[in-house]
């Protein structure tokens, strides 16, 4: 049956979800928002499907960690046992090497003094002098001693000498000489006086 | 059978006429289509108004008597002012563009301007390709509108006459109305009709010839080869248009609604099933 209205009609509108929509593009709005749903849904199951992944790869790698963490204990421990292995080698070179300029030193302070004198200790100050205190049998003995300690030292310096008689016999002195005496200069002489303070 | 059923009232169909005016109220209950109340009124004569207001106080008067309380109303443009045709839609056309098509064709159609004019695309059921492209004089749609607004009405549609005709009469090929004082013959084609109004008050030899001719043009432009007519009009006048026609071999049977011939109230009955037209309801 047909039909005709020759009513000035209004142009139809739609509201939805309070959008107008005008009826006739009703059917093409219908289709885009279908086809916007269709490719959301699309999204949100393949992120659904990688999170499910992800969270299965986590679980995995999880039970692996597990499984081996006696053989990571085991490698902590060697580790921490080479750290400590390795730091008691530091510190035997470093001992070591403070051993030879110690010897170097004594040497090189003891050499100096001939048959007849002795040395009863060296100590150092914290300039980096050498305090030596011992004794003599004779004051000529202990003058070749002077002489060559003087001749020994860096640059010629001259010690100073206190000579005290107390034994009546023996002579007893203390001299003060500079630390070019010590292997390697101040360093020596810092050395050998964190020695005397160890 | 149902016991309750529910009735959606439907639209009254206003038949304005320059001597009377015919109302129908109808309801539709389920797949039924009932009238529940109709009427003919003749519009009083009185000097000291307007046409237009002596018909909507004709109008008022009626809906007032009336039980029920719908004023909205379909209407019908008279015939000599409107003009239909079948509209071809190409594929894939939208509705906004099919509106701007069919505004171009009106030019070619009508001479009138394009401010005078009122165009309406209408869909053809079953036929998604095609419309029904009326055009009609704005200031008579006004007119219209202004009247049933004056009567306490609402018109929610503006029918074409050919349309409403061939919803009311069924199993004729041509309608000739004579119950004015001017004559009109619808042609019922396949989807659109073709109204001629003749010059008023002919004598029956006259109108019939008239028709005969019509009706022969109608065959020629390939419209419709009429051979069964409905009438409707005064009794006399009837039996001597069915006398003459039936000579020349058309079959002539007055217009019959239910049991009842040639009522006043035809037309209007078939602007009251303007509202069902989409869903094919016939009348219980």
């Amino acid at each position: 049956m047909i039909r005709a209205n020759l009513l000035p009609r209004p142009k139809e509108h739609l509201n939805v979800f309070g959008f107008r929509i005008d009826a006739e593009y009703f059917k093409e709005t219908m289709l885009a928002l279908l086809a916007v749903s269709v490719v959301a849904l699309t999204c949100i199951a393949f992120e659904y499907f990688r999170a499910y992944r992800l969270a299965a790869a986590s679980i995995d790698a999880e039970a692996i960690i597990a499984s081996q963490s006696d053989h990571r204990r085991k490698t902590h421990e060697v580790a921490l046992d080479l750290a400590r292995l390795q730091a008691l080698e530091r510190a035997t070179g470093i001992l070591h090497n403070t051993g030879n300029d110690a010897a170097l030193a004594i040497a090189r302070i003891g050499n100096p003094f001939p048959a007849g004198t002795w040395l009863d200790a060296i100590s150092v100050t914290n300039a980096g002098a050498f305090r030596l205190s011992g004794g003599a049998r004779d004051i000529d003995s202990l003058s070749v001693a002077i002489r060559n300690l003087a001749h020994a030292g860096a640059g010629g310096a001259s010690p100073a000498v206190d000579i005290a008689d107390p034994d009546q016999g023996a002579l007893r002195f203390t001299i003060r000489a500079s630390g070019a005496l010590a292997p390697g200069g101040s360093r020596a002489s810092a050395t050998m006086l964190g020695m005397a303070q160890r | 059978m149902r016991i309750f059923r529910r009735s959606q009232s439907l639209p009254l169909g206003v038949d304005i006429r320059p001597e009377t005016v015919s109302i129908v109220a109808a309801v539709a209950s389920g797949d039924r289509f009932d009238i529940r109340e109709m009427q003919t009124l003749e519009v009083r004569p009185d000097e000291g108004l307007p046409d237009d207001l002596r018909a909507a106080h004709a109008v008022r008067d009626l809906v007032t008597s009336f039980s029920t309380r719908e004023r909205r109303c379909v209407l019908a443009a008279p015939s000599s002012d409107v003009v239909t045709s079948v509209f071809r839609c190409p594929p894939g056309m939208s509705r906004s563009e099919a509106e701007r098509a069919g505004a171009l064709e009106a030019d070619q159609t009508v001479p009138w301007p394009t401010s005078e004019r009122l165009v309406a695309l209408d869909p053809i059921p079953g036929h998604s390709d095609q419309a029904l492209l009326s055009i009609a004089r704005t200031s008579v749609i006004e007119r219209l509108i202004a009247l049933a607004n004056a009567a306490g009405l609402r018109p929610i549609a503006i029918d074409v006459p050919s349309c409403a005709w061939r919803r009311a009469v069924v199993g004729v090929d041509a309608l000739l109305d004579c119950s004015s004082d001017r004559a009109c013959l619808i042609v019922f084609g396949q989807f659109v009709g073709t109204s001629s109004t003749f010059a008023p008050r002919l004598l029956d030899e006259r109108l019939a010839a008239l028709v005969r001719t019509a009706l022969g043009e109608a065959r020629r432009d390939g419209l419709a080869d009429v051979q069964r007519l409905a009438v409707i009009g005064p009794r006399l006048r009837y039996e001597s248009l069915q006398e003459l026609l039936e000579i020349d071999g058309y079959h002539v049977s007055p217009v019959t609604i239910g049991s009842v011939e040639m009522p006043s109230w035809a037309f209007a009955y078939g602007l009251a099933s303007w509202a069902v037209a989409p869903r094919g309801l016939k009348a219980a």
